[in-house]
């Protein structure tokens, strides 16, 4: 060989343990092949182990644990990114709300380990929705904070008697909500509202039946 | 390098890499590592790329984790900021520990060090005989020459290269581990400060004159 170069590019494989950063157009080919793969996954349309002999070796290689470690990475990756989720609402307020609401999370998801075992959690796609509503009150008044059966996130303000708004939410962007309050023409009714929304506009919606922004934060 | 003149080696990096199958690198984020006490708390992050196959986080004081499906790479890039024999290997045992469920395998323990003041002609000078193939194409212009010791636990690879900066030394040493050889893969990398000794030591047994650190 002429080249030294190529004489060092050569002998570096066959040592497998020198530290060795990707190049950066091996990152960009590494994170399409594993987007393909995540499709074809999320498509239920190939099992991983067809995967892995229908492309070429190097992808094969890299597949080589088993479906089974893969959901065990998946649980991994998901009980995270639930703890992340939760410190991020923890941070998305007044100190003292944000430490409760975090609190109140954090046990009810140790409630729903010791009843449902270790592989259910709270729903990632609800937190998110519930991050992005409390983000929009940064003075936000203490919930009363459940988990559905699903592991949905629902929250609760009572104020006043007879005054109640709550939210239920289904997934990253869509909730479920009612408002309870007084007729106030006829102060013996309670006027009853619920609807089905998008988590970015469902305070505006709310506000407008009546001004729920006010009783929640404070 | 003057005829006579002591030179000493001067470590550039130094990095533990681990063999595995089925790391997630998604996980790989600086809440993470300081959530499970990897790292400080306050370290600042310069630099982080992370996508699924591939993440890549770079701290202030050149602390780097790479984490790929089938590699695990943490690197000291300047142990002028951290402690290499003791804090490198905590870090890196911290890791594994937050994610028994990965299968981990072999684990290289890697140096860098370098020669100042010397250059590629010093390599050949001192490993080469002189001869016909040394100008045959004009003269030589860079000398590399790689040593494995694959007969030995753990394997040992030398890479003597020159750069801008003087000769350098790429040290690996290289085990194999079966997946539930847990106990002995912590143990190899907790000796990490041994390794770069083991190195320092053979190193005087290199043709070239130099003082040891």
């Amino acid at each position: 060989m002429s080249s030294s170069t190529a004489v060092i590019n050569d002998i570096s494989p066959s040592v497998p343990t020198f530290f060795n950063v990707p190049s950066k157009a091996e990152k960009v080919d590494l994170f399409y092949k594993d987007l393909l793969h995540n499709t074809a996954l999320n498509l239920s349309e190939v099992s991983i182990s067809s995967i892995g002999t229908s492309r070429d070796g190097t992808r094969a290689d890299r597949i080589s644990f088993s479906e089974e470690n893969l959901a065990e990475l998946t649980g991994q990756w998901r009980r995270f990114a639930v703890s992340e989720q939760i410190d991020r609402i923890r941070n998305c307020c007044s100190p003292a709300t944000g430490n409760a609401i975090a609190d109140r999370l954090g046990n009810l998801r140790q409630y729903l380990c010791e009843e449902e075992g270790p592989k259910i959690d709270i729903s990632l796609d609800s937190l998110q929705a519930m991050h992005v509503f409390i983000e929009q009150i940064p003075d936000v008044r203490l919930p009363q904070i459940s988990l559905t059966a699903e592991g949905d996130v629902y929250l609760r303000w009572k104020s006043e008697p007879d005054r109640l708004f709550s939210i239920h939410f289904l997934d990253d962007r869509r909730v479920r909500f009612a408002i309870f309050y007084p007729n106030p023409r006829h102060e013996q009714m309670i006027n009853r509202h619920s609807g089905y929304e998008t988590v970015d506009t469902v305070l505006t919606s709310a506000d407008k039946i009546c001004s729920v922004r006010d009783w929640i934060s404070g | 390098m003057k005829t006579g003149e002591k030179m000493a080696l001067e470590m550039l990096n130094a990095s533990v890499v681990i063999l595995s199958e089925g790391n997630n690198p998604k996980l790989l984020n600086h809440d993470f590592l300081a959530r499970n006490k990897i790292v400080p708390e306050d370290w600042h992050v310069r630099d982080v790329v992370i996508t699924p196959p591939f993440s890549n986080i770079v701290y202030e004081n050149d602390v780097q984790f790479v984490v790929e499906l089938n590699k695990l790479q943490i690197r000291a890039g300047n142990p002028e900021h951290i402690d290499c024999d003791r804090d490198l290997p905590k870090m890196v045992m911290d890791y594994l520990r937050v994610l028994p469920h990965v299968s981990y395998l072999g684990v290289g323990i890697n140096f860098v060090f370098v020669l100042k003041d010397s250059s590629h002609d010093d390599i050949r000078k001192n490993f080469l005989h002189d001869g016909p193939w040394l100008d045959k194409e004009g003269n030589i212009s860079k000398v590399a020459i790689e040593f494995n010791y694959l007969n030995v636990e753990p394997q040992f690879n030398l890479k003597i290269d020159s750069h801008t900066s003087g000769i350098l030394f790429s040290v690996n040493y290289h085990q194999n581990f079966k997946p539930d050889q847990e106990k002995q893969r912590m143990q190899y990398i907790s000796e990490m400060g041994k390794l770069k000794i083991r190195f320092l030591e053979f190193a005087r047994h290199l043709p070239i004159v130099w003082e040891q650190e």
